[in-house]
């Protein structure tokens, strides 16, 4: 039976002596609520949690990098082991990758943070996939309920076109087919 | 009277050598005794035993010469004396052709030979034979030789002739058990259907850069 290129044994330790937490013997971490944590996002303005959130995702990038030297050029299925590895340890929840036609689509399930994570998350898998692969990408929240979260990772411009799509009351299924469409045929969810 | 006697003799030699020559055909009959003389007013058919007239239905070879009718004439004992010994002949001959006739219940050859005939052929009539000799009927015989023969009973008014053959969109004659008959497809050669280009990768499997720039792509 093929398993998780992931492995997370001992990632996370505690050192009751000393009262410190250490996850996969780097630096120390904090045990916030996730009522603490999601409170704190909505005070806070949207740029500075994600850039917290990019702060969070270049740790588990570089631990990512590192697994991947040994493992050669990650496939999907590698990489989505390794960065659902990644958020599972924060407590984020459990990460898979969609494929909209070319358009990749993260989503998540089970995040703990509702509306006022999706900033945080979004950063963290920013930050993660720099550190991993050097790729600069825009995770931008296209769909979210309760449980779950969708991000999409495009390019800065693209995330604008679809942030003006998504204002417009377009739908996110809809603003993926514009994505793959010419610009001038870009104007979707359009409601007279 | 001696000029009657010796026309008599000379019609008798004749009778006799003609009934010595040999005959055509595959069955070999011995010569055909000269039958009474006297009892004119009959036909050809009628001069014949049941079981003659049978087997000039079942062979049509045994008519190809019939025997000739003689004029009626007075009787002599020498005639007389030959009468008992051709009366013999005739109960031999009989019992031949008996035979014959049984034999085509089993015979294949003789039952097809005897289905080619047609009951009115000759002059012959099958009712006026009646029953064969040893209270057998030939009739059955034929019928099991030949069950697709349509009893005559059952022929159409206008029936065409036996022999001839039936043609394959013709519709089945009443009586005939009804076969299917099946039109299948030809055998089609191996050929290869579909062709495919390259080989479909399996996106778990495909590498994340290469979906990702793709993907970073849309929009631009």
């Amino acid at each position: 039976m093929d398993t998780s290129t992931f492995d997370p044994s001992e990632a996370v330790v505690f050192d009751l002596n000393r009262g410190q937490v250490t996850l996969e013997g780097a630096g120390q971490v904090l045990l916030l609520g996730a009522d603490v944590v999601a409170a704190a996002c909505a005070q806070l303005d949207a740029n500075v949690v994600r850039q917290l959130g990019i702060a969070l995702g270049k740790q588990a990038g570089t631990r990512v990098r590192a697994r991947l030297a040994t493992l050669g050029a990650p496939s999907l299925e590698v990489m989505v082991e390794q960065l659902a590895g990644e958020v599972s340890l924060r407590g984020f929840g459990a990460l898979g990758i969609e494929r909209w036609g070319q358009a990749l689509v993260i989503r998540i399930e089970g995040q703990p943070l509702a509306a006022q994570g999706q900033e945080l998350i979004g950063g963290f898998i920013e930050g993660a996939l720099l550190a991993s692969v050097d790729r600069e990408v825009t995770a931008m929240p296209i769909e979210r309920n309760a449980q779950s979260l969708r991000l999409l990772l495009c390019s800065k411009a693209a995330s604008a076109r679809v942030k003006t799509w998504l204002l417009a009351g377009g739908s996110w299924g809809d603003a993926l087919t514009a994505l793959h469409q010419a610009p001038k045929n870009d104007v979707v969810g359009g409601r007279a | 009277m001696a000029a009657s006697r010796s026309m008599l003799e000379a019609l008798l030699a004749r009778v006799q050598k003609r009934a010595q020559e040999p005959r055509p055909g595959n069955i070999h009959i011995p010569p055909l005794p000269v039958p009474e003389v006297g009892e004119a007013g009959h036909d050809s058919a009628d001069t014949l035993p049941p079981q003659a007239a049978a087997a000039q239905v079942a062979s049509p070879a045994t008519h190809a010469q019939p025997p000739p009718l003689q004029p009626p004439s007075s009787r002599s004992p020498e005639l007389q004396l030959a009468e008992v010994d051709d009366e013999e002949e005739i109960e031999e001959y009989d019992e031949e052709l008996i035979e014959i006739i049984d034999d085509a219940d089993v015979i294949p050859q003789a039952a097809a030979a005897a289905r080619a005939i047609e009951p009115s052929a000759y002059g012959a009539n099958l009712e006026r034979r009646g029953g064969a000799p040893n209270g057998k009927s030939s009739t059955p015989a034929v019928a099991a030789a030949a069950p697709a023969v349509v009893p005559p009973v059952a022929a159409p008014p206008m029936a065409a002739p036996p022999a001839a053959p039936r043609v394959a969109t013709a519709p089945p004659i009443s009586g005939e058990p009804l076969r299917p008959e099946a039109v299948a497809a030809r055998p089609v050669a191996p050929s290869p259907v579909v062709h495919t280009r390259g080989v479909r990768r399996e996106l778990r499997a495909t590498p994340f850069l290469e979906l990702l720039d793709a993907a970073l792509k849309l929009g631009s």
